[in-house]
């Protein structure tokens, strides 16, 4: 071996990573060349400091940090699971109040009105018309109605008070509890005002 | 430490308690500081990595499956956090080496000029060079932590040795020789 070690083939050779021939060649070059003898001392003296290096230690501030991060994330993991158990029945009240309000929008007028009809019907004297089906059966079925219509609210306005006193922010909970309370407002003036 | 299954089943046992957690963070928070020190050569985003890498492992903790070594796994959520930072990083400003990190106070002792040739290193041999030869992984967890191959960790090491050999040879006996390629 007329050339000078590489680098590489050194570093190998100090290893044990060099091929048991590659590692004979090495060798007999080391021995007979200076140069070569110095570098492999040098790399040596590298390979054999690097593991007395310090081992630093962070400062007190970096567990408090880690300490903080974990708690505030775990708060966050509860605010979402209770977004979930107290978002999704609400929003679920919210579907159930569009729902009905759907299904009992207009027709739910109509059927307030005939409750007003009816209760006035006996005092025009038209109640001795008797149409079909029976004018009472037409009325108690318009007052549960209107009575179930009240409670499918009542429990989204509940449903959203729970949900509020948890996460006062919750802007879409904010929305259908006002939302949800204009209706029952609307729904018992018009039954007054209809009533009288 | 010797990072064994065993001790990755012990740790995952005693996952679910916040006193393991405190226990796995006193173990390696030494290693993972150091490393990151002398990947990011800046101590202040050291401890910032630091903090990443363990909430990472607390939050990944129970999910440890204890297929490799605990500290394979650890060194490998700091290596990447150190990636990622430095990549991060690079898109805002280069790195100081001013803010550097603090070195022994032995002057001139190979630790202390090695200490301060590592910044100036490629990263790919520091990563090698700090993992193998100051932190003391074997090849085959270098390849598993850095997903590289054993021969490539190797020669990736080799020739760390070799720019610091190039780097510190004044430093090392004759103090004007530095051997030509």
């Amino acid at each position: 071996m007329d050339q000078h070690c590489s680098e590489e083939v050194l570093s190998a050779y100090l290893d044990g990573d060099l091929e048991s021939e590659a590692a004979g060649t090495a060798a007999e070059h080391i021995a007979e060349c200076p140069v070569c003898r110095q570098a492999l001392a040098q790399v040596r003296a590298i390979r054999d400091a690097a593991p007395a290096m310090e081992q630093f230690v962070p400062p007190e501030r970096v567990w408090g940090a880690i300490r903080e991060r974990l708690r505030s994330s775990h708060k966050r993991s509860i605010n979402l699971a209770r977004l979930f158990w107290v978002g999704v029945p609400a929003l679920a009240a919210a579907l159930l109040v569009v729902t009905l309000a759907g299904w009992l929008g207009q027709p739910a007028q109509d059927t307030v009105g005939a409750v007003v009809r009816v209760g006035r019907a006996p005092a025009s004297g038209t109640a001795s018309v008797s149409p079909e089906p029976d004018e009472t059966e037409v009325a108690d079925e318009a007052v549960r109605e209107y009575r179930e219509y009240v409670r499918g609210i009542d429990r989204a306005i509940d449903e959203c008070r729970i949900a509020l006193a948890e996460n006062p922010g919750n802007a879409r909970v904010l929305a259908v509890y006002s939302g949800a309370s204009i209706d029952r407002q609307r729904a018992m003036d018009r039954f007054a005002s209809e009533g009288q | 430490m010797n990072g064994t299954i065993q001790e990755a089943a012990d740790t995952r046992r005693q996952a679910g308690t916040d006193l393991s957690f405190e226990r796995l963070y006193e173990m390696y928070r030494g290693r993972v500081f150091s490393t990151a020190c002398r990947m990011l050569s800046n101590r202040a985003d050291a401890e910032d990595v630091t903090q990443d890498v363990f909430v990472k492992v607390f939050k990944k903790l129970k999910s440890f499956r204890g297929e490799s070594a605990v500290s394979t796994w650890i060194y490998r959520i700091a290596v990447n956090a150190c990636l990622d930072f430095r990549r991060r990083r690079r898109l805002r400003q280069a790195i100081s080496l001013d803010e550097g990190i603090e070195v022994g106070s032995t002057p001139l002792s190979v630790t202390r000029l090695i200490e301060s040739t590592l910044p100036r290193m490629a990263e790919g041999y520091r990563r090698v060079f700090v993992l193998h030869d100051i932190q003391g992984l074997k090849h085959e967890e270098i390849a598993k932590v850095l997903g590289i191959t054993d021969g490539a960790s190797k020669s990736q090491l080799h020739r760390a040795r070799a720019f610091l050999r190039r780097e510190l040879a004044p430093y090392l006996g004759d103090r004007h020789w530095v051997r030509g390629e």
